[in-house]
């Protein structure tokens, strides 16, 4: 099926379109920066529309990449842009979409240098839905690599981060992940020429090559993954982050790994991928235990969100491991959910997080006088842990399942890691609703009527995602 | 009707959670009773009439991974919901006429929304329905709790028992494949992992239902009211453990260790009960230790009587009135909670003391029609029970008073709006049971009887004052030593270990200082055009050598 509208050239397009409106917003004195954030806003919303109406005209049963588009860029060398998605890419879109609105709401009274940020959130919005239409092997690398910028910007510059060290060791993993990267697409075009997604996985390759190539890539995507060595970036940024959009967007990043695992691995898998593909499901685990132990006995509410994320990401990441297709849409679906929870949370928490460190206010029993934050934070958290209250319980279950069919003992491991995870979060959540007499926050430290109807709104969201993760898709 | 009634229960909680904060509460809560009645009473009728609904639909699901909400009634499922509505009547009328009671309308919601998630666990079908029942009454059971100490612990067990139960289904979804409960069955025949699945099962029962071991949440419970922790026991998360218990009796019988772990656990509880009760000074705990033991013998008697959960319902009221009588003695002495306070009642409040015999008469009456394979379960319970409400109540009615000027001058028997019904509901479940023509009724009320008058645990008093004794939460220690202290100590040293000494001083430190040195050799270099010339040509030269080599090699 080709795009009627090169809708999805519009919807990477129109992102870069807001950050050029937001360049030539007029800075307001008592307001500044709030003109480059309405349009932030707004071309996010026209963005979701133009999503909302792909999953119309998309058909959800069919497997292979829809609404193919294709640009020449160079005829000698020959490469193409090629865009095309499915049900799958689309849906982490949509959520990394509503990510970055939850991530807006939480900066939306920021007025240090607003408009390079909300400059830098277009790009990097751009840049990953450039990324996740992207099909073929060149258009792939370009937004894989390209998103780095905007995100190097934004956390650089707002993470209020201890930033030198942060900001060394996001360069060092992620360049190191380029250029390795970068050297494998350059092998497989020299042996095959410019590839589609959906080829590569049936690409032949000697032994030699096949060790090498497979090798690069697995690196390059294990780099944006939070797997041990390589959780050790993301860690040491997502810990400092005081600004939940950049936490919200530095967090995105290994969905961009588990993706390209997603796009690039054959089923089944072959020698000697499988060996890369048993090593990392060893270390993975390991990681996730490990994490899931130091997220619960630190006292740093970011890391516990960061060590939810991350016992998370490992866990689609086994699941995608299996190729079993009902998985996949599976994993769809529950990152969809778990995308929407985590970055709803971290925005909530930046709130009590800020008046601590702003106007002193102590966080332990915050949540008992500010009722609106607290339903929203306890509904998030229990939808969190994976109570039916998001498409995370159906999807996970099915995800387990097949997991703990594999292997029963890697698998109880897991199912230990999330109820270390789990109760960690919960864990977080008693400790801001224990009445302490020392928190003074009264009644006007809630968040405001607009922002809570936004979260009452994302709560919707995910619960009707339990009842049908597609429910909004209105067949034509 | 099942539909309609899960529906109405649902249009009602919602209404009443609409007008919870406005005024004329007690009207409302009365209203909300007689909505209940009016229920119950059209249940009754469609069970009569055996007109048995059906209501099936398709929410979910793609290829194998089917699942749809069920409320079709059978026989023994109205059987069993009406005997539930009946006792959430009793516990609603309670609730509205009970005076500590200060948020009526919230609790009596949470019944009705705790009764329509038991429909939802009881008509399930398939795993996601189940899963979804119990998974609701632990978030209802969450808000039923004021206290932030036990929501935690209660929020704690009840997520590792979803999570227990969840990791069970997982594994038997994958060998069955279906998500069909009755297909549960086949996983005895072609099933692997089928122990671990067998205590994964009995590890979400056990947490749910508060056996030793993982009580906590459930003694914890001290700190609501009477009618809270009745509502809590009967109508909320333990009450879950039953229905997992009965549904998933396949999975269950699959492994030969469930019988033995059973019998040893329920065993365990029932002992630690009965001493926990001789020991307790609080009437509240008391009521909680009575609740826990009819749980486990609930447990025991669905063990042998795998179709008896309909029995165990009918058995609720029985349960219900025990807390009820130890309330009763509770709001008569002016809400005093230690038995050491009080003593010599019986002289000052004899109506009560009369109307306590009495509900003891059909305590042991409604427990003494059961099948012959549950005899002996039924006869243990009643012994282990009888014996330490007996020390108790011998306390309280018979023993010395202790109670202070005060609440002695204050005694009261309990009014019309409490002993009416009670009245009631003893000749109801008498009708019901006709227990006066069973010769062991006389035996267990005569043992009974006479226990109350010698008090042979009265020693058990000594400890009444020893905060030690009173304060103990052994197996909280025991968990902060056993299982947190070292997942604390191991998280603490995987972090500094990994994280610091591993990553960030070797792997990143050594890769800055490779850099460093790659800067300052190059800098070397420039410093001299020559010699860096002929470095680059030696090297170049290397290069070519080499490669040469190799293909020469190849």
């Amino acid at each position: 099926m080709n795009s009627p509208l090169a809708l999805l050239s519009l919807i990477v397009a129109l992102p870069l379109f807001g950050v050029l409106f937001a360049l030539t917003s007029k800075d307001d004195a008592d307001k500044p920066g709030r003109n480059a954030f309405n349009v932030c806003v707004f071309t996010l919303l026209a963005n979701i529309v133009l999503i909302w109406r792909i999953f119309m005209i998309l058909d959800e049963e069919s497997g292979s990449l829809q609404l193919i588009e294709r640009y020449r860029w160079l005829s000698n060398p020959e490469i193409n842009i090629m865009f095309g998605v499915d049900t799958f890419s689309l849906l982490l879109i949509l959520a990394v979409h509503l990510s970055v609105l939850a991530g807006l709401a939480g900066v939306r009274r920021n007025i240090v240098k607003q408009k390079s940020l909300m400059v830098f959130t277009l790009l990097f919005l751009s840049m990953a839905t450039g990324f996740f239409v992207a099909a073929d092997i060149f258009s792939f690398y370009i937004f894989f690599e390209a998103m780095l910028i905007p995100l190097f910007m934004i956390i650089g510059v707002f993470g209020e981060v201890k930033k030198q060290g942060t900001v060394y060791r996001f360069f060092l993993y992620n360049f190191l992940g380029a250029i390795i990267l970068f050297s494998a697409v350059m092998l497989i075009y020299h042996m095959h020429g410019s590839v589609t997604l959906e080829e590569i996985a049936g690409l032949k390759w000697t032994r030699r090559l096949d060790i090498y190539i497979w090798g690069a890539v697995f690196l390059a995507f294990l780099s944006r993954i939070p797997v041990w060595p390589f959780h050790y970036w993301i860690s040491s940024v997502c810990a400092g982050l005081r600004n939940p959009l950049a936490f919200i967007v530095t967090a995105l990043l290994p969905l961009t790994g588990i993706y390209g695992f997603i796009r690039f691995l054959p089923e089944p898998v072959p020698f000697p991928l499988n060996v890369f593909v048993d090593w990392i499901s060893i270390i993975g685990i390991v990681t996730m235990l490990f994490i899931a132990l130091i997220g619960f006995i630190n006292k740093d509410s970011q890391y516990k969100i960061f060590s939810y994320i991350t016992v998370y990401y490992i866990l689609y990441l086994l699941g995608a491991f299996s190729g079993d297709e009902m998985v996949l849409l599976n994993i769809g679906f529950s990152l969809f959910s778990f995308m929407l929870i985590f970055s709803s949370l971290e925005t909530l928490l930046a709130h009590i997080l800020r008046k601590e460190e702003q106007e002193d206010i102590r966080s332990s029993g915050f949540l008992c006088k500010t009722k609106r934050l607290s339903f929203a934070c306890s509904y998030l958290t229990i939808a969190a842990v994976g109570m039916p209250l998001s498409a995370i319980f159906i999807n996970n279950f099915f995800i387990l399942s097949k997991l703990l069919a594999s292997n029963v003992k890697m698998g109880m491991v897991l199912i230990f890691s999330l109820v270390m995870v789990g109760c960690t979060l919960l864990q977080e959540l008693f400790r801001l609703k224990t009445d302490n007499p020392a928190c003074r926050a009264d009644r006007n430290d809630d968040i405001s009527f607009p922002v809570f109807a936004f979260f009452i709104f994302i709560m919707f969201i995910l619960l009707m995602s339990f009842i049908n993760p597609l429910w909004f898709v209105i067949d034509e | 009707m099942i539909s309609q009634l899960f529906f109405s229960l649902i249009a009602i909680a919602l209404l009443a959670l609409l007008v919870v904060q406005g005024r004329r509460r007690r009207i409302w809560s009365f209203l909300l009773l007689a909505a209940c009645g009016f229920l119950m009473y059209e249940l009754l009728l469609s069970f009569r009439e055996d007109a048995f609904s059906s209501f099936v639909y398709q929410w979910g699901g793609f290829q194998n991974l089917q699942f749809s909400l069920h409320l079709s009634g059978t026989p023994e499922i109205d059987k069993i919901l009406l005997s539930l509505l009946g006792s959430a009547v009793g516990l609603v009328y309670l609730n509205s006429v009970y005076w500590g009671e200060n948020h009526k309308l919230t609790v009596n919601t949470a019944v009705l929304l705790n009764v329509a998630a038991f429909i939802l666990l009881l008509c399930s079908k398939d795993f996601v329905q189940l899963m979804v029942g119990s998974s609701c009454l632990a978030i209802l059971g969450f808000y039923l709790i004021p206290d932030m100490e036990s929501k935690r612990k209660f929020i704690f067990y009840g997520f590792l028992s979803e999570m227990a139960l969840f990791t069970a289904l997982a594994v038997v979804y994958d060998v069955i494949p279906s998500m069909n409960l009755q297909e549960a069955e086949r996983f005895s025949t072609i099933g692997r992992h089928k122990d671990l699945v067998a205590l994964l099962v009995l590890l979400c029962v056990f947490c749910q239902a508060g056996m030793l071991g993982f009580q906590n949440h459930i003694l914890d419970l001290q700190t609501l009211t009477f009618n809270r922790i009745m509502i809590f026991c009967l109508t909320s998360l333990p009450l879950s453990s039953l229905v997992i218990f009965t549904k998933l009796r396949p999975l269950l019988a699959a492994s030969q260790y469930t019988e033995p772990v059973l019998s040893i656990w329920l065993s365990a509880t029932a002992v630690w009960c009965l001493v926990a009760m001789l020991l307790t000074d609080s009437l509240k705990a008391a009521a909680i230790y009575l609740n826990l033991l009819f749980y486990a013998f609930s447990l025991a008697f669905l063990g042998v009587c795998p179709d008896g959960l309909d029995r165990v319902i009918n058995f609720f009221p029985a349960a219900i009135l025990l807390n009820v009588l130890l309330m009763m003695v509770n709001n008569a002495a002016s809400n005093e909670l230690y038995v050491s306070r009080l003593g010599g009642l019986a002289r000052h409040i004899r109506f009560t003391f009369v109307l306590a015999l009495a509900g003891i008469a059909v305590f042991i009456g409604s427990f003494l029609n059961v099948p012959a394979a549950a005899e002996k379960i039924a006869f243990i319970y009643l012994a282990v029970v009888l014996t330490g409400l007996s020390s108790i109540m011998s306390r309280v009615f018979l023993g010395r008073a202790n109670a202070d000027d005060k609440v002695m001058a204050l005694l009261k028997n309990p009014s019309p709006l409490y002993w009416l019904p009670l009245i009631g509901v003893f000749v109801w479940l008498g009708w019901a049971y006709s227990f006066w023509q069973n010769k062991m009724f006389y035996a267990f009320f005569g043992a009974f009887v006479l226990l109350l008058l010698i008090a042979p645990f009265r020693f058990c008093g000594r400890w009444s004052d020893d905060e030690d004794v009173q304060e103990a939460d052994w197996f909280n220690d025991l968990y902060q030593i056993v299982i947190l202290a070292p997942l604390r100590l191991l998280g603490r040293v995987l972090w500094i270990l990994v994280d610091f000494i591993v990553i960030e001083r070797s792997i990143i430190g050594s890769v800055a200082q490779t850099s460093n040195f790659l800067v300052s050799g190059l800098q070397k270099l420039q410093e001299s055009v020559r010699l860096s010339y002929l470095l680059m040509i030696a090297l170049g030269l290397a290069v070519l050598l080499l490669n040469m080599g190799y293909k020469y090699y190849e």
